[in-house]
């Protein structure tokens, strides 16, 4: 009986929660794949170079679903990223927050991916990945090397995570999840 | 320096040209065939899945790229893979003592430590020399192999006397010697072609129709023995003399590399000689110092307790019977002690010196035993001697020596980690230049709301103060109070309806599970009456 009600309820409320679409990109080995089978499995896969991409349904919380897209981040493939923008609510931006030497490439990456079109109305996370790493940049260094502080009409989220232990990772999907209810608000109404 | 970037032409060619050579058509860490993938940081080609593995180390220790995927490589990038390569890198492996196949303990080695540092150091030395010429080797490939080997030698000597701690310059020296093997690989196809020259001339010797010419080309071959055979192979053959020159060449380069080898062989017994007699000599003192502990002990304890004294050394556990080096339990015991100073007076010491000598020690001597070890640590006189000679590179060796501590902890003593996370902990907070960034130090999390809280960027130090402890920062929280701040973006943007759709949502939310809770009671009614019927 209990069951049946748990079930019963369950369905009414999953009418609250929509599937949203969620495109997470960055530069190659910043750790998208292994983000998203975290999510997926909880557990740490040893993830090969992404050549194309992943796609995944995820529930990272209770009333939260998410159809998440891993697309490779590889030099060559970013050209296909634009392919990936029309009908997204979220964006995922993973950074390796400890390899300083590309920060300044991600940044030209991420201006160029919420510059698009596509992609203006699309509020984003930045998962800091790595951040367990003795060389890695904290958040407020990554506003700064980011420029962060120049999108001040977007809404935007930066979360220092690590995937290997699983920090941050579900404070970022939560906030993506409140991000992307809100901006369905403002959209729809 | 030129700054122009390779095209994508350039990369294509220097890899076609590069995949040439046996060594890089198989993965480095796994023997797969066709590698496309690199680690820059030891210019090592790797197939996918090992790439995999590289990826997990953090680009710290290894960074991977496509050498066919990516298309942005730098020309340094490049020296490095040209410098680099598969054989460079298993021979320094090798030489090393690192053979392990496991990849978290292959790459934290102290070896793989040392050839990243001499890499990039080769890599830029090379970018220097060549700029942007699209090859810098312009020696055929059983050249390379040996410029190569000759290359090594260099450095396997700059090595040794790295770790030995006698000459100074090294870094120069071996620069040096790198750009001369590079050089000298053209003058050694000269010297192999005039080489060539006199044997092919042997056919119209044999032929017996110059006796004056003999003497000279057997003046040549005297040195040489091998080409006799092969010689008569060819030499019925008319188009001999194109062949004659390459076999001989090869022969001789050969020959060379032998001759080199074993050069490199004798040096480097003699090398390991010279270590083992310093170990050994540490080894020596250390024991020395026990005995003379021993003997003070021994003494005093006579004097004390005369009768314990009698019994040890009729138990065969006395002191002054045994040679410095039995292990019976009355050494076990002194040992212990001489640990337990150990620690103490490690702690004193720079604690840097400590961290090279575990770091120096954990591969290189890994085989020997635990006893060695610690005897080994404490002798002052050698940890100031490595200490002031690596005191170059240390900032890497305390973040490798870091990870060491995690990976190869079972090689690593659990007295020595704890003084050393103490050292650890200021390190991380220490390089922060910017004032926002002091003051979002401990930030795990920032939010464009949170960051853009109340003014606008000229006081963002302020609000960054604010995010101090937290974790994330959103934009609402930065930018300034996210209701208001919100609806002013909203009346911006003209499509934001105000606060009262949320609580409209809110309380539509609400009539739903009140509608769930009746829908429910109403089920249950239905079922209840069900099984009342029933």
């Amino acid at each position: 009986m209990g069951l049946f009600l748990s079930h019963l309820y369950n369905v009414i409320a999953s009418f609250g929660t929509e599937n949203s679409r969620i495109l997470m990109l960055g530069l190659d080995a910043a750790g998208k794949t292994t983000i998203l089978y975290k999510i997926k499995l909880n557990e740490n896969v040893q993830t090969i170079p992404t050549i194309g991409f992943n796609v995944e349904t995820v529930s990272p919380a209770p009333g939260i679903s998410f159809t998440v897209w891993d697309v490779g981040g590889q030099d060559k493939i970013r050209p296909l990223w634009m392919h990936y923008f029309q009908g997204t609510h979220g964006l995922l931006y993973v950074i390796d927050s400890s390899d300083r030497e590309r920060i300044q490439e991600a940044r030209d990456e991420l201006f160029g991916v919420i510059n698009n079109e596509n992609m203006s109305k699309v509020p984003f996370v930045i998962i800091a990945n790595k951040s367990d790493l003795p060389t890695a940049l904290n958040c407020s260094e990554l506003i700064e090397e980011l420029n962060l502080h120049s999108v001040s009409k977007r809404r935007w989220y930066i979360q220092s995570a690590c995937a290997i232990n699983g920090d941050g990772i579900c404070e970022a999907m939560q906030q993506m999840a409140k991000m992307v209810k809100d901006q369905r608000k403002y959209t729809s109404t | 320096m030129s700054i122009e970037e390779p095209t994508k032409a350039d990369i294509d060619t220097i890899f076609k040209r590069l995949k040439t050579i046996p060594a890089n058509k198989i993965c480095f860490d796994c023997g797969a065939k066709n590698p496309t993938w690199a680690s820059v940081t030891y210019g090592v080609f790797l197939c996918i899945d090992c790439s995999a593995g590289h990826r997990g180390l953090g680009v710290h220790l290894s960074f991977i790229r496509s050498t066919n995927l990516d298309t942005n490589w730098t020309w340094l990038q490049l020296r490095a893979m040209q410098v680099g390569g598969n054989a460079n890198a298993e021979m320094f492996f090798q030489q090393h003592g690192c053979h392990s196949k496991d990849i978290q303990q292959k790459y934290n080695s102290r070896a793989s430590q040392l050839y990243r540092e001499k890499l990039h150091q080769l890599s830029t030395k090379a970018m220097k020399m060549h700029g942007t010429k699209l090859i810098i080797d312009d020696a055929p490939k059983s050249d390379q192999t040996h410029s190569s080997t000759d290359k090594k030698e260099g450095d396997f000597f700059h090595e040794h006397s790295q770790s030995l701690g006698t000459t100074g310059n090294r870094i120069e020296n071996n620069a040096e010697n790198y750009s001369l093997s590079l050089e000298s690989s053209d003058p050694n196809i000269d010297q192999s072609d005039q080489f060539g020259e006199g044997p092919s001339i042997d056919p119209n010797v044999f032929s017996a129709d110059g006796t004056q010419k003999t003497l000279d080309p057997k003046k040549s071959t005297i040195g040489q023995r091998r080409p006799a055979p092969s010689k008569k192979k060819g030499f019925g053959a008319q188009k001999v003399v194109t062949d004659f020159k390459e076999i001989e060449r090869n022969v001789q380069e050969q020959e060379k590399m032998k001759e080199i080898q074993t050069h490199q062989e004798i040096k480097s017994r003699e090398e390991n000689e010279k270590q083992i007699e310093k170990q050994m000599a540490s080894l020596k003192f250390a024991y020395q110092d026990i005995n003379k502990q021993r003997e003070v002990e021994e003494a005093k304890l006579k004097q004390s307790n005369p009768k314990k004294a009698e019994q040890l050394e009729r138990l065969g556990m006395g002191f002054s019977s045994r040679s410095g080096v039995s292990h019976s339990a009355m050494t076990d015991m002194q040992t212990i002690q001489q640990e337990g100073v150990t620690t103490t007076r490690n702690v004193s010491l720079a604690p840097r010196n400590r961290d090279f000598f575990d770091e120096f020690d954990v591969p290189s001597f890994s085989s020997r035993s635990k006893l060695d070890d610690d005897l080994f640590k404490p002798k002052p006189s050698k940890n100031d001697t490595f200490g002031s000679d690596w005191e170059v590179i240390d900032q890497k060796v305390q973040t490798k020596d870091m990870d060491l501590r995690t990976y190869a902890s079972d090689t690593i003593s659990g007295f020595r980690d704890v003084p050393r996370s103490n050292d650890r902990t200021p390190t991380p907070s220490s390089p922060v230049g910017n004032d926002a960034q002091k003051r979002f130090t401990n930030a795990k999390a920032i939010s464009s709301d949170q960051y853009f809280n109340k003014d606008n960027d000229n006081d963002r130090s302020n609000i960054i103060s604010r995010f101090g402890e937290s974790k994330s920062i959103s934009s609402a929280d930065y930018f300034g109070d996210p209701q208001s701040k919100s609806q002013q973006r909203g009346g911006g943007n003209g499509n934001y309806q105000g606060p009262d759709l949320a609580t409209m949502k809110a309380d539509f939310k609400d009539g739903v599970s009140k509608v769930a809770g009746r829908l429910s009671t109403m089920a249950s009614n239905v079922m209840s009456t069900i099984q009342d019927r029933y």
